[in-house]
């Protein structure tokens, strides 16, 4: 690289204040200051352990559904020791390593198991990861602030996060749930398994929207208070624009799931009704009221991460996104429309009517996301592109996720979707774009913001290494899904007819090299933690704020609050921060752009 | 228990359309179904070839060299923004259309379809015919023995569904066809089975507990003749589900009530009621002429009578929640079909029930004779 990473004298003037990772004094007091602190950096930081330890439990989970689909559940005659033939079950992996007795019990096992994925999954990491770590520790420094809005809620938030998490945990210990991460009723209300493992569970998700809720309404105010002087709002970065989207959409769903898993702990210990049919009450109610949060809740999931594509292009193609407004606005549309799509989760269960209707909307809320695509890749054109990890991220976001999104239209498709509905094709597609989009979002921002978050760089060998296995695995793992699903494999399937084992096993193959790469990865950033170079202010050329501090940021992010001086974007006129004007050289050929005007 | 020879279908859409399906769909419907899934695919992938393949080659052609920056260029550019935005959204449009289009086939059964009542419960599958028979025929299929529901190969089939406890959803993924299956109403679709001695799996789709995976069901296809024989042979001795519905409504003191003369009385007469509109108290009508409609009509107004109250008559009905059952209920509502003369009435329940009996008997008019026994 032709860059020399300035010292920290060329930064400020100002004796070494000591970034925000020094320890201050003993073990001990140094775990209480941690406890107690309001640095939105800590908190990211704090954030960012509870989400893994989340990831792996989920993980842990996922990995056991794949081994257990490896064979299905059969009867067979098997000869005894003593000569005898007796009836025996096979293939019940997860039933033999729990001692379940008989089919039923091995598939209940199963069934907790994908309870726990994908409940830990949605609810404990995708639903705050991005924004609970990246973005508490980056939306401050990226506006030129000292802190979040509101400090202490930010702890508040990072506790209660905690307390839900712990509430499922402790559902988990007594036995689990078995009834999908969606509760459906009445399964839920009332035949499910292990009555105060329900309510627990339930209780831990109700608790969690609270995180949810005061994480984004501090995020907002945060947006609209405290950028720093000269930063107009298209002069945001689009990782801003979509935590800011993602926020809005937060505080607006999250209190109607919290009524409704209100109202289903109701349903379950009072018997109030609501939902359940032999009292008047609707099932279906049940659906409306849950895809009514949870499919805005997609993009919550997805927005976050389309802002961290957004910053891995122009940061490591040194271009301004293409059409900065359209993505912006396209982040506001997004999250406007997907209020009023929720029924496309249920036209296996509507009248015609509201089918087309929502089918039509569905359609509508397609153009905003390709938009965004489209845009990203003309980033990509007359670029200056690095090949590292978090690039390599950004493309394998934009296979998996254009992916995630086209296989969307077919189940948008009302003649369709009553094929595709509930079968493996619908399980392929959301882990196309929850998993492929956010998670690899999560990750790739991951390793671009480590050097800042952390103060070491990672071995771009080996970390590459782990992004190509990550690709493959989760390809091979997740694309076979969707050949399952048009033959016929239901969604959520303990066992499964003979045709059907070819397609699982290589998923289960899949599954591992998944589990390879994500391996890789912890090696290398545990070796980056301990034995890393020390990171340069800006190793990459950013032009967004959290550049211009030093990597790791000091306690309170700037020496002097931070005046804008140009675009988030604008590499057609500006030397990065840290950077020798010298050594990098701009083209002067043409007349400039500048991003958003 | 008979354990059947799974056929495979006919592959004659190409081999790409053989790796996403298990053979062509089972009757015309279907077929729609993947040429709008093939169609939405080649779409789909010739813009995911086309922009990956621009984001590989330009990586490729634009990737960083040691001092030389990138070249200034356009940072937006209206015109291409408008035609990227408005194109896609014109092939999205034409997707959702053919979507509702095909899915409105799939749906609406046609008049003549036979209705046979699916009973979701954890975790089997129940198929009653018109004439109350229910299929006593299982086949091994994974680790259980499922039930065997015998169509006829040519004749519309309306599948009248209800659920004994949770929410459960039929799945035959040779038809392309599944509707969820609820506790509290009935819901429906139709298929038309083409070929005799075809075999369909059915699968439970929405999530039901210990054992959904293990809640299937096979549809055995054979000829008319033969079905005929079949579900006479299984027919229930207690009589047509209309005289069982005469019954069951004597039981409950419907009479009281309800005239089945024309005449009014307390409350609204049963003749000539089933199929036509009805005007509500609130202003609203039932409108006509859906089946479905009718149905859940009739089982709300039995279990939660002032949910819909027919206009110009009192809120005085109590409702016979956990009083009636399933089966009576199922009675009632062809009984009200006998008395009436709407075309979903009478005339379409004695023509499903006559092509039910014809093999027992004496009018072998097709030609087919009521010889064709089963194998």
């Amino acid at each position: 690289m032709s860059t020399i990473p300035a010292t920290h004298d060329a930064a400020h003037g100002h004796h070494d204040e000591g970034s925000y990772l020094t320890p201050r004094g003993p073990f001990l007091s140094t775990v209480v200051a941690w406890a107690t602190t309001i640095d939105h950096k800590k908190i990211g930081v704090m954030y960012l352990v509870a989400v893994l330890t989340m990831f792996f439990l989920g993980g842990v989970a996922a990995m056991a559904v794949r081994a257990e689909l490896w064979t299905p559940n059969r009867y067979v005659e098997q000869v005894q020791p003593d000569g005898t033939t007796q009836t025996v079950l096979q293939g019940d992996l997860l039933g033999k390593l729990f001692k379940a007795d008989g089919l039923g019990a091995a598939n209940n096992i199963y069934n907790r198991v994908f309870t726990l994925h994908g409940a830990i999954m949605v609810f404990m990491v995708i639903v705050p990861g991005v924004p609970a770590s990246l973005g508490n520790f980056f939306l401050p420094i990226m506006l030129g602030a000292k802190d979040v809005a509101f400090p202490r809620l930010n702890l508040l938030s990072w506790y209660i996060y905690v307390t839900g998490s712990i509430f499922a945990v402790l559902s988990i210990i007594l036995g689990g749930v078995d009834t999908g991460w969606t509760f459906y009723t009445p399964y839920s209300s009332t035949h499910a398994a292990g009555h105060w493992n329900v309510v627990f569970m339930i209780l831990g998700a109700f608790i969690l929207g609270f995180s949810s809720i005061l994480t984004g309404l501090n995020f907002i105010v945060t947006t609209h208070k405290l950028r720093c002087p000269g930063m107009g709002w298209f002069d945001m970065p689009l990782f801003i624009w979509a935590i800011y989207s993602t926020s809005i959409i937060a505080v607006l769903a999250t209190p109607v799931i919290g009524i409704t898993l209100l109202l289903l702990i109701f349903e379950r210990l009072f018997h109030v009704g609501i939902f359940d049919p032999a009292m008047g009450g609707d099932p279906v109610l049940f659906q409306h009221f849950f895809w009514f949060y949870s499919h805005p809740v997609v993009y919550v999931m997805i927005l976050p991460g389309m802002g961290i594509i957004s910053e891995l292009i122009a940061v490591h193609c040194r271009k301004p996104i293409f059409g900065y407004r359209a993505v912006a606005f396209a982040s506001l549309g997004i999250a406007a429309v997907s209020f009023i799509v929720w029924g496309h989760h249920m036209f296996a269960s509507m009248g015609e009517l509201a089918s087309a209707v929502f089918s039509f909307l569905t359609f509508l809320v397609a153009i905003p996301t390709a938009v965004k695509v489209f845009n990203w890749i003309a980033t990509l054109y007359k670029g200056s592109i690095a090949i590292n990890t978090p690039m390599l991220y950004a493309m394998a976001f934009l296979f998996l996720f254009s992916i995630g999104g086209l296989t969307g239209l077919p189940l948008g498709a009302l003649a369709t979707d009553l094929h595709l509905h509930d079968s493996y094709f619908v399980v392929a597609h959301f882990h196309y774009v929850m998993m492929g989009g956010t998670i690899i979002a999560f990750v790739g921002g991951l390793h671009h913001w480590w050097p800042k978050m952390f103060g070491r760089m990672y071995n771009e060998k080996w970390a590459m290494l782990g992004c190509a296995l990550v690709f493959i695995g989760f390809n091979v793992t997740f694309f076979t899904q969707f050949f399952l699903g048009t033959q016929g494999m239901p969604r959520r399937y303990a066992s499964y007819v003979d045709e059907f084992q070819f397609l699982h096993q290589v998923s289960t193959v899949g599954s591992w090299f998944l589990l390879l790469g994500f391996l890789v990865h912890l090696g290398t950033f545990i070796h980056s933690l301990v034995a890393g170079p020390k990171a340069p202010p800006n190793p990459w050329g950013g032009l967004t704020l959290e550049w211009e501090t030093e990597s790791p940021p000091i306690e309170h992010n700037f020496h002097h609050e931070p005046i804008l001086k140009h675009g988030p974007y604008d590499y057609d006129t500006t030397v990065p921060p840290h950077y020798d004007p010298a050594d990098y050289p701009l083209d002067t050929s043409t007349p400039p752009h500048r991003s958003g005007h | 228990m008979t354990a059947y020879h799974f056929t495979t279908l006919a592959q004659d859409s190409g081999p790409v359309h053989g790796l996403f399906f298990r053979g062509d769909a089972a009757w015309d419907k279907g077929v729609a179904t993947d040429s709008l899934f093939m169609w939405t695919f080649w779409f789909s992938t010739f813009w995911f070839v086309l922009l990956m393949g621009l984001m590989v080659w330009w990586v490729i052609k634009y990737r960083r060299r040691p001092g030389v920056p990138a070249p200034r260029s356009a940072s937006h550019n209206a015109p291409l923004e408008v035609i990227w935005t408005v194109v896609p959204s014109l092939f999205l449009g034409y997707i959702f259309f053919r979507g509702f289009h095909a899915y409105i086939d799939k749906l609406v059964a046609p008049v003549d379809a036979i209705e046979i009542v699916v009973k979701g419960m954890k975790w089997n599958w129940t198929a009653t015919y018109p004439n109350g028979a229910i299929s006593p025929e299982t086949t091994p299929l994974g680790a259980s023995n499922v039930p065997v529901i015998v169509l006829p190969a040519g004749r519309a089939v309306r599948f009248k569904m209800y659920s004994d406890d949770v929410i459960h959803s039929f799945w035959i993924p040779d038809f392309r066809m599944k509707f969820d299956v609820f506790p509290n109403r009935y819901s429906s679709f139709w298929i038309q089975p083409m070929q005799a001695g075809e075999t369909h799996w059915v699968f439970c789709a929405e999530y039901c507990g210990d054992q959904h995976s293990e809640m299937a069901a096979v549809i055995l296809v054979v000829h008319e003749s033969e079905y005929n024989e079949l579900v006479a042979r299984w027919g229930a001795a207690g009589g047509t589900p209309q005289e069982m519905g005469e019954r069951a409504a004597r039981k409950h003191g419907c009479f009281a009530c309800h005239s089945i003369d024309g005449t009014r009385n307390v409350g609204p007469t049963w003749r000539n009621a089933y199929g036509n509109p009805v005007p509500l108290a609130d202003g609203s009508t039932i409108p006509g002429d859906d089946r479905t409609v009718w149905d859940n009509y009739i089982r709300e107004s039995i279990l939660v009578p002032g949910a819909k109250l027919h206009a110009g008559y009192p809120n005085q009905m109590n409702s016979f929640q956990g009083i009636i059952t399933e089966d009576e209920i199922l009675w009632i509502t062809a009984y009200l079909r006998s008395l009436s003369d709407h075309p979903l009435g009478a005339a379409a329940l004695e023509a499903e029930q006559a092509a039910e009996s014809e093999s027992e008997g004496d009018a072998p008019a097709n030609g087919e004779g009521a010889n064709g026994g089963p194998n």
